[in-house]
C-alpha cells in the first residue's frame, strides 16, 4: 500500500515535471542559428571585393552562442533550386563565432573564391539559405528588385528578439558589421541613472530572493510532513511484523552490540569506504585487547 | 678590452633582470601582505584552505620581473595566465559548488524548513554594501554589484559575480572575501552580543527530526528546478551546488560524490587560491579602490549579521513558544560554511554550556549558500 502511495506520489511529481518543462522552448544551436542579416543588391560606391568589384552582397550573421559553420550549407535565389550554391566546406573561414559576420559577393562569378556566389541578387529578388541537406530552410528574404536604390542596403536590428526583428532599409550599410549602431547603455548604466542609491535593486532582489527561499520552505514543509507520516504508517507495519519474530536467543550481548553499531554506521553514512555489505567474522583469538597476553604482558629485557 | 664590455654588460642585463631591479613600494608592501595572510593561516588557523594558497599566490603575484617573459598571471601565454584562465571565465567557482554540494548534509534544513528564511534576510548585506557602493563609494552600478556580493560571504560566489560584472576589480574583491571569511570569529560575535539579549541566547531548539532518504533525493532536484527557473542566471552555481548535493544523497554514485567531494574540490581550491592570490599584484591591486572595497566588504558582513540575527527576532514574534529560534543562528545565513555557524555553536555554549547551536546553525549556512548564489544571479540579470 505505502509503496503504491509512494509511486503515485512520484508520478505526481513527474507529472508536475512535464508540465513545467513542457512550455519550455528548446532552441537548437549550431547552423540554425545563422542568419541573413542583410543585403545590397545594388553597389555603386559602397564596399568592394578583393578583385577591386563592386557587386551585390549579402551578410550572414550567427546569432547563436556558439561557433557555427556555414560551410556545406546551401544559398540560393531561386527557392525552387534549394542548392544553387553550396557553400565549400573545410575552409577555416566558414567557422562562424558567436555573434560574428560573414560577406558573400553576388555577381554569378565562382571563381573568385568560396565568398563569391553564383547568382546575383537583381536576378530574382529572393534569397534563402539551407542547412547541409537542401532541404531544411534556415532563413529567406523576399524583396522588390525594382524599389531597391544604389548603396542603400536592407537589414535586420540586433538588439531585437530574433523572432521579432523585420526587414528594414539602411542608408549606411554596413558590411561585416552590426546592423543596431546606435550605442545602447547598458542595463548597468541605465540602472545607476534611474536608481542612484539602489534602493529599487534592493527590494527588488531581495523578494524575489525571499520568494524562491519562502516557496522551498513550504515545498519542503509539505514533503516532510507527507514523509513523516510515511515513515511512521512504515514503523507501525514494521512493528507488528516484529513481533511475529521469535527473539534471537543464541546470540550473545558482543554480537549483538556489534551488529547495532554496524547498522547505526551503515545508515548513518558514517561508513569511509563503500561496500555492498558487511560481514562480522569472529576472531580466531578469544581475547580482546583487554585480555590479550601478547599487549598485558612485559616484553623480555634484551641483554645489550 | 672586449671580453670585459661583454661581461659587465651581461652582468648589468642580468641585474635589470632581478626582482631586486624591479621592485617597487608597492610589491614590498603587498608580499607583507601575503606574509600576513601565511602568519593567519598557518599560525593563527584561520581559514588555512584559503588563505595559504591565497598569500602565497600574493607573494607569487608580486615578485618583480620584467615584463615580457610570459612569466606573470596577467601575461599572454604565461603558465600563471593559463591558470588564471578558470577564474577570469569562472571555471573554478562552479566547480567549487559542486565540491560544496557533495560535502553538504542538508537535512537540518529539510527538516527545519523556516530556517531557509535567515539565509534570505542574511543577503540584506550584499545588499547594504551595494547601496554604500552606490550612493558613497562612487562605484558604477555594475562595480556595486560585484562589491556586494562580498557580503554573500561566499568566495566563489563573488569571485564567480565579479568576474562577469567588474573584472578589474576581482582581485580586490575575491581576497577581500575571503579575508573576511577567516575573520568572521572577529567581525560576528559582537554584532550577535549587541542585538540579543541574555534571554534570547538562552533559547533551546526543538532537536532537528531524522530526514528520510527520500526527502534528501528530492531536495536537490526540486531545488534546482525552483530556483534557477525563476533565476537562470544563476544555473552555473545553483546547478552544480544542486548536482553535487544528488551526487551524495541519491546512493549509487558514491564515488562521484567522494571525488567531487575530495580531490576534484582540493585541486580546483589550490588553483582558485593561488591565481586569485596572484591576481593581486601591486599594479592593479594598490588603488584607493581596493581599500574601498575592504571598507565596503567589512560593512558587508556586519549588515548581514546584524540582518540574519534581526530577522529571527522579528521571526520569533510570530512563533510560538517552544518553538522559537535562537537568534545566535542568526549570523549563520550569511553562509561562510561553517565557521559562521561554529561561531553561533560557541557562543551559544559560552552562555549555556549544554545549548548545542551547531546542527540548528548549518539550517541557515547552507540556506545562505543557495540564497547568496540566487542573489548572485539575480544580480547578474539585473545588471549584466
Amino acid at each position: 500500500m505505502i509503496e503504491i502511495k509512494m509511486k503515485v506520489f512520484f508520478l505526481k511529481i513527474f507529472f508536475f515535471l512535464f508540465l513545467t518543462t513542457a512550455f519550455v522552448v528548446v532552441k537548437g544551436q549550431g547552423v540554425r542559428d545563422i542568419r541573413i542579416n542583410e543585403i545590397l543588391v545594388k553597389n555603386d560606391s559602397n564596399c568592394i571585393d578583393q578583385y577591386g568589384v563592386h557587386s551585390g552582397w549579402f551578410e550572414l550573421f550567427n546569432t547563436g552562442y556558439s561557433t557555427a559553420d556555414v560551410g556545406g550549407c546551401y544559398v540560393t535565389n531561386d527557392i525552387n533550386n534549394p542548392t544553387k550554391y553550396r557553400i565549400p566546406k573545410g575552409d577555416p573561414r566558414t567557422q562562424m563565432s558567436s555573434r560574428t559576420y560573414s560577406l558573400f559577393y553576388a555577381y554569378n562569378n565562382v571563381d573568385r573564391g568560396i565568398f563569391h556566389v553564383n547568382f546575383s541578387l537583381d536576378e530574382i529578388g529572393f534569397l534563402a539559405l539551407f542547412d547541409g541537406s537542401g532541404r531544411v530552410l534556415i532563413d529567406s528574404v523576399s524583396y522588390d528588385i525594382t524599389s531597391q536604390r544604389a548603396d542603400v542596403s536592407l537589414g535586420k536590428m540586433e538588439n531585437v528578439p530574433l523572432e521579432k526583428a523585420t526587414w528594414e532599409i539602411m542608408e549606411e550599410p554596413t558590411p561585416n558589421a552590426i546592423n543596431y549602431t546606435i550605442v545602447e547603455k547598458t542595463r548597468g548604466e541605465k540602472y545607476a541613472e534611474t536608481d542612484k542609491y539602489g534602493v529599487i535593486i534592493t527590494i527588488t532582489t531581495m523578494t524575489i530572493v525571499f520568494i524562491v527561499l519562502f516557496i522551498l520552505a513550504v515545498i519542503f514543509y509539505y514533503t516532510g510532513k507527507y514523509f513523516r507520516k510515511q515513515t511512521e504508517r512504515h514503523k507501525q507495519k514494521k512493528e507488528i511484523q516484529l513481533e511475529a519474530i521469535p527473539a534471537v536467543s543464541n546470540a550473545n550481548e558482543l554480537d549483538l552490540a556489534a551488529i547495532a553499531m554496524a547498522l547505526h554506521l551503515y545508515f548513518d553514512d558514517q561508513h569511509e569506504i563503500e561496500q555492498t555489505g558487511f560481514w562480522l567474522n569472529r576472531s580466531l583469538n578469544q581475547h580482546s585487547q583487554w585480555s590479550a597476553k601478547h599487549i598485558l604482558f612485559k616484553k623480555s629485557p634484551k641483554r645489550k | 678590452m672586449d671580453f670585459i664590455t661583454t661581461i659587465s654588460e651581461n652582468i648589468t642585463q642580468f641585474l635589470s633582470y632581478t626582482g631586486f631591479a624591479n621592485a617597487t613600494f608597492g610589491h614590498l608592501i603587498m608580499i607583507l601582505v601575503g606574509l600576513f595572510f601565511l602568519f593567519l593561516g598557518i599560525a593563527k588557523k584561520w581559514e588555512p584552505m584559503l588563505l595559504v594558497p591565497i598569500g602565497f599566490g600574493i607573494i607569487v603575484g608580486n615578485i618583480p620581473f620584467p615584463p615580457g617573459f610570459q612569466i606573470g598571471v596577467y601575461e599572454d601565454g604565461s603558465v600563471l595566465n593559463y591558470l588564471y584562465f578558470g577564474v577570469v571565465k569562472g571555471v573554478y567557482p562552479p566547480l567549487i559548488f559542486l565540491g560544496i554540494g557533495a560535502m553538504t548534509d542538508f537535512s537540518t534544513l529539510i527538516s527545519n524548513p523556516k530556517l531557509m528564511l535567515i539565509g534570505a534576510a542574511a543577503q540584506f548585506g550584499i545588499f547594504g554594501a551595494y547601496m554604500a557602493a552606490s550612493a558613497f563609494g562612487g562605484f558604477s552600478a555594475t562595480e556595486a554589484g560585484a562589491i556586494g556580493i562580498i557580503g554573500g560571504a561566499d568566495g566563489p560566489t563573488a569571485i564567480f559575480l565579479s568576474s562577469r560584472l567588474a573584472p578589474d576589480l576581482m582581485g580586490a574583491i575575491a581576497v577581500s572575501a575571503y579575508s573576511y571569511m577567516a575573520l568572521v570569529p572577529v567581525i560576528q560575535p559582537p554584532v550577535m552580543k549587541l542585538l540579543t539579549t541574555k534571554k534570547e541566547r538562552l533559547i533551546r531548539m526543538r532537536p532537528a527530526r531524522k530526514v528520510s532518504q527520500n526527502e534528501k533525493v528530492i531536495f536537490p532536484i526540486l531545488g534546482l528546478l525552483l530556483t534557477t527557473f525563476v533565476v537562470p542566471a544563476g544555473l552555473p552555481l545553483l546547478g552544480m551546488i544542486f548536482f553535487g548535493n544528488l551526487l551524495k544523497e541519491c546512493g549509487v554514485t558514491r564515488r562521484l560524490a567522494n571525488t567531487a567531494a575530495n580531490p576534484l574540490i582540493d585541486i580546483v581550491t589550490i588553483l582558485l587560491g593561488l591565481t586569485v592570490g596572484a591576481s593581486t599584484q601591486a599594479t592593479t591591486f594598490l588603488t584607493d579602490k581596493s581599500i574601498k572595497i575592504f571598507i565596503l566588504g567589512a560593512l558587508s558582513f556586519i549588515v548581514a549579521t546584524a540582518a540574519g540575527v534581526l530577522f529571527v527576532k522579528f521571526f520569533n514574534l510570530f512563533l510560538k513558544e517552544g518553538n522559537k529560534i535562537n537568534p545566535l543562528i542568526g549570523n549563520a545565513g550569511v553562509s561562510a560554511v561553517p565557521d559562521s555557524a561554529r561561531v553561533s555553536h560557541e557562543l551559544g555554549l559560552h552562555y549555556d554550556k549544554t545549548n548545542h547551536l551547531l546542527m540548528h546553525a548549518m539550517g541557515p549556512n547552507v540556506a545562505g549558500v543557495i540564497g547568496s548564489a540566487v542573489a548572485a544571479g539575480l544580480l547578474l540579470g539585473f545588471l549584466a
